[in-house]
């Protein structure tokens, strides 16, 4: 076991704030010993631009998994505009021209973002290769302000208190080493704070993120927007560096070095930056003295094998050895996975502001799949505090209608109501903010999250810090981080999984995933919630616990809760009412006894209802 | 996250990491190398070698060379030998930038010969103000490099003013009525017509720009022929864009005259266009070559035997100038660089040096107030068929 | 007006150029997920080859030699996404990786030629006039090829037994895998038939135009772009959706503005992915996630 002061320490290592503590002493010898010799100091700088484009691109493609490929654009953006607003407007401080560098670039990275967010992950390479060559033709014939082709040439110098900062030099060193301390710090914070969050889950699946409140377009494009100012800042520190602007350093083949950077130090990690930074540049200097051609079978080859095989680049790699020599114990506790319900004590609170909402409705809605009708004339109604089940052969429709309810599917015809607003047409996440949560078949956790993190999602909207105090970790922003870790372990508890909290959710057990999804869901404080399938896959205790967990959550002022159910016996359990779906169209609704016992429902349930019976037969047998 | 690992992965992950460091510091450590041995003073050559313009910077490289090996055979400079060293800018400004101060700082270079692209030079002169190691253009024809004349930076090549003024006035000797001009968005192309319109004072049938990466010119072919052109005058270095569209004249019979400027006489364009092209439809570029001088001819001979791997073989007269020019004035400085070298290049005039370039070596020279070694009516269009470049014109001799 | 049949001309000449590249990337997207980014440099490697290796050769032999060249990168480079499966690469990685084959690709060419210009040689010389415009007959004569060769992929494709037999296995892997597909068999061929296309529309780029290594970039992308606007999961779309986009970016160049035509097409395409990531046909209303 560990001893509670390496631990300490491992922790301390964590910080952000450390981190770059040390490394800037590290930054600072290594710069002192090139002794003030121009051509050396030359390389560094250079090597400190390549690590701060890529701390950029890592925010995107490492931690958000974002495919853009326009980062030289942004790159080329703040060197373009620091130039033109330092020459064109008298008086501006440098320091002026390149925070508004900075903007400008972040806007370019928010352009970006806003149409792609919700794109799948070639289609944002394109469309981002594609922004990025559209900028550079603009860019080439925008003569009379980017000077074209031949680019500019009056760059006015970096200028700080007074002083001029020339290229070469140790100051300059200094000023760019400080640039890259607040990039990292700006990525660090980001990425360990509930955007980072929000990043992760997106990744691993937009729709189920989406389903809890979480909108991509706000969350992506943030991180869109510090990526860009961050290459902002960058490319306004290398104008200042190159004393000449031209077009061709901001294009393809600095794309793939930041790529080669990014990817071959380790993706998405802190370290992976200074890694690819120092490789790639030493790669530089000793392809100089080769062929363009032979360097670029280099770089070439380099990459396709880091594509190919290195996953975790040069930080995974260390981090896998180091796994071999200190295994860490992740094992999950022995026992039962299920520990009886707390009572149902825990009030959440007022559901929201505003008129409480009684009802979700869909009414004669049709869904169509390619000439297909999946659903046809259905029509659905839920209130608070009840619970009703949705029942019906497979492929009868069921999670087509949740879909239809839920934003996911826009049907062809009907309505869809919660209370009086329409649903129709709304994005999944303002569905879920209008007050509807769901979960899914199969649980869609994000795996690589902890237990407690992945309830964390569900409060996310619930924030009262912005998302850049968020992306500094302002006192707010940690205040909000208290709040939600408290109120998640309530929940937790609430649901039995509290001893899995810190667990990674991809590790748990299943019927242990389907208690977070449920937790997750009931940190919005929905109104409805609708469940598919909770019980596939739990035993029979397992089950009944699930029961009472959900009319628990149904009781007194509680949401309203539809449950599409295979299991007859919890249906009996907990639903008031059943729906019945049979190919696409209601067959009968009413009270659960009379319809399970109706003669048409038992008929299309005969083959699974004589299973279930001889199930049970067995079970008091055997 | 974790990846299982093998070990040869290990391996390679620390053997570079290691590499990386040993060499970082081994290299910090090893900044006080001479500049070669004793007596020894060093010239650099900073070109792109390697690229799209590789060719030509090879060839301003072997020229260099060939000027240095003759100077060295024949005794050097006040018994003090020439050393070449090489640096290759890859057409980027910032490695460029990077090999200059590389060369200042490590190799204790005196004077450059080079850069050869504009945006390369722009890169390079800030630094020049700074480290005081002169630089010989050889190539750029931005005329605001030399104009006015900035300590350290000089030039021994044509600039496009005067590139565009001699295709004018021979245009006008060939009996051209209904000229047609053209020029990329570059600066090259933009100063080209602006040049041209100042010298031609009437108005060209019509005024054809394209974009400066543009890979075919078949539309402004196209209105150029409607407008019933007789030739065309063009002022670009996209030469891959230009070599199709003299192809697209020869394959449709459309064989007006092409005068253009320097780089039309450049291998590289020669391939673009392909011999059979260039055979049938005129095309002139510019050179400040004296092509005809007995200096230029008792040259050729050797420089092709020695360097005739390349498809022409033909010296660079301005590199040749260049370093005759800068070695003549380390003899004045005895090998000091800095701001006496700077003033005896000042003082350099072609009488003292040979010349291969502009008319006649009185006309060549520095000076205070002039840092361009020929003068204006030095410029020359040759005629390029693809296999040979022939003298058509030269514009003092009008 | 008469000019218009020249425009045309051209347009279906670098049209079905743009086509083939954009057919080829379809081919691969759809049975493997991968996004072929070497497409340029392989288009690059045509140009080579019928433009030097093959050049003394007469030109339809040349090009059927490229054909076989092309099935054979294609190969290749279905062995290195194999390769790349086993060890645990993910999509993006491949993608990526096809672009780092690629560029390898490009580098070997700039050794040879340095960096210079090449050209895949005219087929046929000579031209006719139309107005006061010059159409030459080698535009048409590739306009015809490519034509020819792009109904032939996308006949493939969605009439034979082994189109559908891809299609299948790209919608529905397990199903597909279960009625006795060999879904790793028709991947293969998918590549084969992607390396053929790719090349080929390069042989026949470098026979309009002198071709460099800074060609492969926009040759690509134009592909990309083509398939992207025609829905980049059906081949004949793509093709469709190319030939449309070139269509537009020449008439795009002769009578708006020469210099802004990339920015015009690629705003398009930007616009279209926001808005219709499945490109113009009309499609599911299922949100991508």
């Amino acid at each position: 076991m560990r001893t509670p002061t390496s631990a300490w320490w491992r922790d301390r290592l964590r910080s952000p704030a450390v981190r770059v503590f040390l490394g800037g002493i590290a930054f600072v010898l290594v710069g002192l010993s090139m002794n003030g010799d121009g051509y050396y100091l030359g390389l560094y700088t250079v090597g400190v631009f390549t690590y701060i484009l890529a701390v950029s691109l890592n925010l995107l493609l490492g931690f958000a998994g974002l495919f853009a490929l326009a980062q030289q654009a942004l790159f080329g953006m703040g060197a373009y505009t620091i130039v033109i607003v330092g020459t064109r407007v008298g008086s501006l401080p440098w320091i002026v021209c390149l925070l508004i560098a900075m903007a400008v670039a972040a806007v370019g990275g928010l352009l970006l973002a806003l149409p792609t967010a919700r794109l799948r992950g070639d289609y944002l390479a394109l469309a981002t290769l594609a922004f990025a060559v559209g900028c550079q033709q603009l860019v080439s014939n925008w003569i009379s302000v980017t000077g074209g082709s031949s680019g500019l040439v009056n760059v006015p110098t970096a200028r700080l208190f007074g002083h001029d900062i020339e290229p070469q030099t140790d100051a300059f060193l200094w000023l760019v080493g400080g640039a890259a301390a607040v990039s990292y710090l700006w990525s660090a914070y980001l990425v360990r704070s509930r955007i980072g969050r929000c990043l992760h889950a997106l990744r691993d699946s937009t729709l189920a993120t989406e389903s809890v409140g979480i909108n991509p377009t706000v969350i992506r494009g943030f991180a869109f927007a510090v990526s860009g100012a961050l290459a902002g800042l960058g490319g306004g520190l290398f104008a200042a560096y190159q004393l000449v602007v031209v077009p061709t350093q901001y294009g393809f083949s600095l794309l793939i070095l930041i790529i080669l950077a990014v990817l071959i130090g380790g993706i998405g990690t802190d370290g992976g930056p200074v890694v690819g930074a120092v490789l790639v540049t030493a790669l530089q200097r000793f392809t100089t003295s080769l062929h363009p051609a032979t360097a670029t079978v280099v770089y070439a080859a380099i990459l396709l094998v880091v594509m190919l095989s290195f996953r975790g680049g040069a930080i995974g790699l260390a981090l896998s050895l180091w796994q071999r020599v200190r295994p860490t114990n992740h094992a999950p506790a022995a026992g039962p996975s299920w520990v009886g319900p707390k009572p149902a004590t825990a009030d959440l609170g007022p559901l929201r502001d505003g008129p409480i909402i009684d009802r979700l409705a869909m009414t004669a809605v049709d869904v169509v799949f390619g000439g297909v009708h999946a659903l046809t004339g259905v029509s659905l109604s839920l209130r608070r505090g009840e619970v009703v089940g949705l029942i019906g052969p497979n492929g009868a429709g069921k999670t087509t209608a949740v879909n239809a309810m839920t934003g996911v599917i826009r049907p062809a015809k009907g309505r869809v109501e919660v209370g009086e607003a329409s649903m129709l047409g709304r994005r999944p996440y303002r569905v879920a903010r209008m007050g509807v949560g769901r979960t899914y078949q199969h649980p869609q956790l994000s795996p690589g999250l902890s237990v407690l993190e992945n309830v964390m999602l569900g409060f996310d909207r619930s924030a009262r810090a912005t998302l850049v105090e968020a992306s500094v970790h302002s006192p707010r922003s940690r205040d909000d981080e208290r709040r939600f870790r408290a109120a998640s372990a309530e929940l937790l508890d609430r649901v039995g999984a509290q001893e899995f909290a810190d667990r990674v959710a991809g590790a748990v057990p299943y019927a242990v995933q389907r208690k977070v999804e449920l937790a997750r869901v009931l940190a919005g404080r929905p109104a409805f919630v609708l469940l598919d399938e909770p019980a596939a896959g739990l035993n029979d205790d397992e089950r009944h616990e699930l029961g009472a967990v959900i009319s628990s959550i149904a009781a007194e002022g509680g949401p309203g809760v539809l449950v599409i159910e295979h299991n007859m016996d919890l249906v009996r359990q907990v639903c008031a009412r059943v729906v019945v779906l049979v190919n696409g169209s209601v067959l009968l609704s009413g009270p659960t006894d009379e319809v399970l016992r109706d003669p048409r429902v038992v008929e299309v349930y005969l083959g699974a209802h004589a299973e279930v019976v001889q199930e049970q037969a067995e079970v008091s047998n055997g | 996250m974790a990846v299982p690992g093998r070990s040869w992965r290990a391996a390679a992950t620390g053997v570079s990491a290691v590499t990386l460091a040993v060499t970082m510091t081994a290299c910090s450590s090893s900044g006080g190398s001479s500049g070669g041995g004793t007596g020894d003073w060093t010239i650099g050559i900073l070109m792109p070698t390697t690229g799209a313009l590789g060719a030509l910077g090879t060839q301003i490289e072997n020229s260099t060379k060939f000027a240095v090996d003759r100077i060295n055979a024949s005794g050097g400079v006040k018994g003090h030998k020439l050393k070449l060293i090489k640096y290759d800018t890859a057409l980027d400004p910032g490695t460029a930038a990077s090999q200059y101060t590389k060369g200042v700082t490590q190799d204790h270079v005196l004077a450059f010969v080079g850069p050869l692209t504009s945006p390369e030079t722009a890169a390079v002169i800030p630094l020049t103000q700074r480290r005081h190691v002169p630089i010989t253009i050889v190539g750029a024809t931005d005329t605001a490099f030399t104009v006015p004349p900035k300590p350290y930076v000089f030039r021994i090549s044509s600039t496009i003013q005067n590139d565009a003024a001699a295709a004018v006035n021979y245009a006008a000797k060939r009996g051209c009525e209904r000229p047609a001009l053209m020029g990329d968005t570059a600066v090259t192309g933009r100063d080209y017509m602006a040049a041209a319109r100042a010298e031609y004072k009437k108005s060209f049938v019509t005024e054809q720009p394209f974009a400066a990466d543009a890979t075919d010119l078949s539309p402004e072919l196209a209105k150029i022929r409607a407008a019933k052109a007789d030739c065309i005058l063009l002022g670009t270095l996209n030469l891959g864009a230009v070599g199709g569209m003299v192809k697209k004249m020869a394959e449709s019979g459309y064989d007006i005259p092409v005068i253009g400027d320097s780089a039309l006489t450049l291998n590289v364009f020669t391939g673009a266009a392909g011999a059979d092209s260039l055979a049938k439809v005129p095309v002139y570029g510019t050179s400040i070559a004296n092509v005809d001088s007995s200096a230029f001819k008792t040259t050729f001979a050797p420089f092709a035997r020695k360097y005739g791997g390349l498809p022409k073989g033909e010296i660079n007269p301005a590199a040749w100038d260049a370093v005759h020019v800068i070695a003549h004035a380390l003899g004045e400085t005895s090998g000091k660089g800095g701001a006496a070298l700077e003033g005896a290049l000042q003082g350099s005039s072609g009488s003292k040096i040979q010349t291969l370039t502009g008319l006649d070596a009185s006309t060549n020279g520095f000076s205070a107030s002039r840092h361009d070694w020929v003068p204006p009516q030095a410029s020359r269009l040759l005629r390029n068929d693809g296999t040979n470049l022939t003298l058509a014109y030269q514009a003092s001799g009008s | 007006m008469s000019s218009l049949i020249a425009i045309l001309v051209d347009a279906l000449a670098f049209g079905a150029v743009y086509a083939l590249v954009a057919v080829g990337f379809s081919i691969v997207l759809r049975a493997s997920r991968v996004a072929q980014f070497g497409a340029g440099y392989v288009g690059l490697l045509g140009a080579v080859l019928l433009g030097n290796v093959f050049s003394a050769l007469p030109s339809w032999i040349g090009l059927v030699l490229c054909a076989i060249a092309g099935a054979v990168l294609g190969l290749v480079f279905y062995a290195m996404i194999v390769v790349g499966r086993r060890l645990g690469a993910s999509e993006v990685q491949l993608s990526l990786a096809c672009l780092a084959a690629g560029l390898l690709i490009g580098a070997i060419v700039d050794w040879s030629h340095n960096g210079g210009f090449f050209s895949a040689g005219p087929f046929v010389g000579g031209y006719f006039t139309i107005g006061s415009d010059a159409v030459l007959w080698n535009e048409v004569v590739t306009a015809i090829i490519g034509l020819a060769v792009l109904g032939l992929f996308c006949l493939v494709v969605s009439r034979t037994m082994l189109g559908k037999a891809m299609t299948a296995a790209a919608k529905a892997p397990d199903v597909a895998a279960v009625s006795g597909l060999q879904t790793s068999r028709v991947v293969m061929i998918a590549w084969v038939l992607a390396g053929t296309a790719l090349l080929l529309a390069g042989s026949l780029f470098g026979a309009l135009a002198p071709v460099s290594s800074n060609s492969a970039f926009p040759l690509a992308i134009k592909g990309f772009a083509g398939a992207v606007v025609g829905g980049v999961d059906s081949p004949g779309g793509a093709a469709l959706g190319a030939l449309l986009l070139s269509v537009l970016d020449v008439l795009f160049i002769r009578y708006v503005n020469a210099s802004y035509d990339e920015m015009f097409i690629f705003g398009l395409l930007f616009v279209l992915l926001a808005f219709r990531p499945s490109g113009l046909r009309r499609g599911a209303t299922l949100r991508l996630a």
